[in-house]
């Protein structure tokens, strides 16, 4: 589904990514894990569009993701979360899955000038509904988004991209800021999400539980090349795996 | 030749002032993190109070130290009054809180001192001299070098004392100051109290030119903006560089050009920089995190 | 009581009722003016509203659209012969031309950066108002003629309940192209651009609409203004008018329509109350002051704006009919 070939990128002469490859099969969870700054973040941007690499290419079902903008890779199917769970503060939480709707909403801006949008704005709304009951969030429709604790935040970010009916998900660190229990109950959503919807992921992560409970396949990086790619019982075993995480903290 | 130099040495003077009303305004950016669109006022109501010291007392250099410190006290109590509490707040909302500023201060000069205009002398009243065929305004001189001894010497205590140190860090990086001990509080109202005098001394040398007037900051105002941005905000020279720039800038388009349409041009200069680079001549880049 | 659903009815409804009592009260003259100046920069409002509150694009220099619709309908109607209506809505059409200008501009800037060049934009362009005489006139100030539709002038009370209309018609417009899709584009792209751009929101067309409906409305109010006054030159369109209209919004309330009216109303009443104070009416710039330590007070503790005292207040009402 997604395929990574020499992607590369530097910084002020400092080489960030150094020619990274790997391959997501369609319906896997696959996890890229590594120290800190290893260059995950770096990736993930890359594969997001918000940054543009120096050489490599990103394919997403056969379409190379860098001949698109940011805002243009949702339609393909693909979208991401942020790490600093950037839902909208001020609107309820219907409204920012409603934004999420965004790409799919066809009316066009005299439609609405003119107010005929209604019908198709209830259509919305039901989807949206859905995906709340999915989360478990239907009560918190109506809520301020901005008022919620941290972890319905997620939920309501998570939401938001399930609403755009994507084929994959990239998550940016999704267990940052969560306790223990907060971060299994996620690993099961994940599974979930994976298992219901048919969703590909790809999670980026620091937190080596989630990653080895979720995840069908990991790729390590470090210094921003690949030093291991397997299942979670092989990097757990894998000797470069562990020189990279206790050497470099 | 000859003119063109002395549209040169007038653009010094007044590229002098500019220059020392954005070294004020990137003085509060870079440490307040608001641009204060009230400068151009408080350097007006310094001024008018200046104006009426000089009026009442005749001394010329009484008058000037006595706005001077009206400034700095202006300067530290709008800091603590309205920016103080509103540090957390959004880039737009602080621009409003000055905007707001602003207003009370013009309605502020209305109230102390009317509508009218005044003439306020220049500060080194003396016959101008030629020299091969130049015409050369001693107090034109003046300006230009005051400016650079207020640039050199603010360059010196940026480098070299404690408090010129705690700016820079401050400027650079407000939670490591912090952490570091710096009293970034009192950082914030001396570099008010510092731009404002600034400001004000921008004020008390163009008067001359613009008279004494509700609106006589209007061009500094705006073109310290421009100069700001040309120079690059990031840097504490940059501006001072740009105030130069501009104040050239300026008098050779008004002169060979057209004095009409000069604002027009001078505008286009700055978008042009904005658009091909933004951070300014002498700024630097900052990559926005994802 | 029936329960009325649909908003816009409501706001019709609202309106005809505003018409009926401006139409039978008998207002003095001097009244019906200020009435009429409150519509005509709440129309303007309205559109710098969806600029500043719902897009977050800090725009300094609006008063130079406003000044454009003014100066195209005089031209229109007075040079050129075109009908008010039609010269109305051309006053709105010309400075999106204008708007997409100073869009195009702001996409590449934010924050401080964006707010001075607008700045500088509105400045440039009061400059070019003074310098092309040959459209504006210059100092001498421009005329135009009286509204007139399908042969009748209009003016006075008429005038104002055309303004009542216009304006009514407008907030429907502005609710319904920000209660849906683009307010919500908009809300997105302010709050957090990284977000909205990877759910597909295009943050460059959204920046170009929103520069284009507020210098849209902008021209209008500026056309609607310059019927009512019949003569303007240029030191109209500057900063102060710019800041005005910030505090405005500001003050009614970012991102509530009717705030925009709200706001409009403070900013044109203030001094008219002012000067039947007291004390405070013997100080000449008390507005002012006024204005801006309102406008402190607002970003400070209030920063939804004046509307929220409406809100509750329309809360309690409906709450007590239960």
């Amino acid at each position: 589904m997604l395929e990574v070939k020499d992607l590369s990128i530097s910084f002020g002469g400092l080489k960030a990514v150094d020619q990274l490859n790997f391959i997501v099969p369609e319906g896997c969870i696959y996890g890229l894990i590594g120290p800190n700054g290893a260059g995950k973040t770096t990736v993930f941007n890359m594969i997001s569009r918000f940054y543009t690499p120096d050489e490599g290419s990103v394919l997403f079902l056969e379409n190379e993701l860098l001949d698109y903008k940011i805002h243009e890779i949702i339609a393909l199917g693909l979208v991401r979360t942020f790490q600093n769970v950037e839902i909208i503060k001020n609107i309820s939480v219907m409204d920012n899955l409603l934004i999420g709707l965004h790409h799919q909403m066809d009316t066009n801006f005299f439609t609405e000038v003119l107010g005929l949008a209604k019908k198709k704005e209830k259509d919305f709304h039901e989807r949206a509904r859905d995906i709340l009951k999915f989360l478990g969030l239907e009560d918190f429709e109506n809520e301020i988004a901005g008022a919620q604790p941290y972890g319905i935040q997620k939920l309501i970010e998570l939401g938001r991209t399930l609403v755009t009916n994507p084929k994959m998900i990239i998550l940016d660190e999704p267990a940052a800021g969560m306790n223990h229990s907060e971060t299994k109950s996620l690993g099961i959503l994940i599974k979930k999400i994976n298992k219901e919807l048919g969703i590909t992921i790809l999670l980026v992560e620091h937190d080596m539980d989630l990653v080895m409970s979720v995840c069908n396949k990991i790729t390590v990086i470090n210094f921003g090349k690949k030093i291991a790619e397997g299942t979670p019982s092989e990097i757990r075993n894998n000797i470069e795996v562990q020189k990279a995480y206790l050497g470099g903290e | 030749m000859t003119i063109f130099l002395q549209n040169i040495i007038s653009g010094l003077e007044t590229g002098a002032l500019y220059a020392l009303a954005a070294l004020g305004l990137v003085l509060i950016f870079r440490t307040s993190d608001v641009i204060n669109f009230a400068q151009g006022d408080i350097a007006m109501f310094s001024t008018f109070f200046g104006y009426r010291i000089f009026e009442k007392y005749m001394s010329y250099p009484l008058a000037v130290i006595l706005a001077l410190l009206f400034a700095v006290g202006l300067g530290y109590v709008l800091e603590r009054v309205f920016l103080r509490k509103a540090l957390k707040l959004g880039i737009i909302n602080k621009i409003i809180i000055t905007m707001g500023m602003l207003m009370i201060i013009q309605g502020l000069t209305v109230i102390f001192y009317g509508t009218e205009d005044y003439y306020l002398r220049k500060a080194i009243e003396m016959d101008n001299f030629d020299i091969a065929g130049i015409i050369i305004q001693p107090n034109a001189l003046f300006i230009i070098f005051l400016t650079l001894g207020i640039v050199i010497l603010f360059n010196y205590l940026l480098k070299n004392t404690k408090f010129g140190i705690s700016i820079r860090t401050t400027a650079e990086d407000e939670e490591t100051a912090r952490l570091m001990g710096i009293p970034v509080g009192k950082v914030y109202s001396r570099s008010w109290m510092i731009a404002t005098a600034l400001g004000a001394l921008a004020g008390i040398l163009v008067a001359p030119k613009t008279q004494v007037s509700i609106s006589m900051m209007l061009d500094i105002h705006l073109k310290s903006f421009i100069a700001a941005v040309v120079g690059g905000f990031s840097s504490f020279f940059g501006p001072v560089v740009g105030g130069f720039l501009i104040g050239v800038a300026d008098n050779l388009v008004g002169y060979y050009w057209s004095l009409d349409w000069k604002t027009a041009i001078v505008y286009g200069i700055l978008l042009i920089t904005l658009i091909i680079k933004p951070a300014g001549i002498f700024g630097k880049v900052v990559r926005k995190k994802v | 009581m029936i329960k009325i659903q649909s908003k816009v009815i409501k706001t019709i409804i609202l309106a005809i009722i505003v018409i009926i009592i401006v139409g039978i009260a008998p207002f003095k003259t001097s009244t019906i003016t200020i009435l009429s100046t409150v519509l005509i920069y709440g129309i303007a409002a309205m559109g710098y509203n969806v600029l500043l509150g719902y897009a977050g694009q800090i725009s300094l220099g609006h008063a130079a659209f406003i000044g454009l619709g003014a100066y195209v309908s005089a031209y229109a109607t007075d040079v050129m012969g075109i009908p008010f209506l039609f010269a109305v809505l051309l006053s709105g059409i010309i400075p999106i031309i204008l708007g997409l200008i100073l869009g195009g501009v702001a996409l590449r800037l934010e924050g401080h950066y964006l707010a001075i060049a607008t700045l500088g934009f509105g400045v440039t362009v009061q400059q070019l108002f003074k310098v092309l005489t040959k459209f504006t006139n210059g100092f001498a100030g421009r005329i135009a003629p009286s509204a007139y539709i399908f042969g009748n002038k209009i003016k006075g009370v008429g005038y104002l309940i055309m303004l009542i209309m216009i304006t009514t018609f407008l907030a429907i417009i502005i609710e319904n192209i920000l209660k849906t899709k683009t307010g919500r584009a908009f809300i997105a792209m302010r709050d957090s651009e990284h977000a909205a751009k990877a759910m597909g929101i295009d943050i460059v067309k959204y920046k170009l609409i929103a520069f284009s409906i507020s210098a849209f409305y902008a021209g209008i109010a500026g056309s609607l203004y310059m019927h009512l006054v019949k003569y303007t030159q240029p030191d109209v369109w500057g900063s102060v008018l710019s800041i005005n209209i910030l505090a405005m919004v500001v003050i009614g309330g970012l991102t509530s329509v009717g705030g925009s009216i709200l706001g409009a109303a403070f900013i044109v009443l203030m001094p008219h109350l002012v000067a039947g104070i007291p004390y405070v009416n013997t100080i000449p710039s008390a507005s002012i002051i006024i204005t801006g330590i309102v406008i402190v007070i607002i970003i400070r503790f209030m920063p939804m704006g004046l509307i929220t005292f409406v809100n509750r207040f329309k809360r309690r009402v409906t709450n007590v009919r239960g």
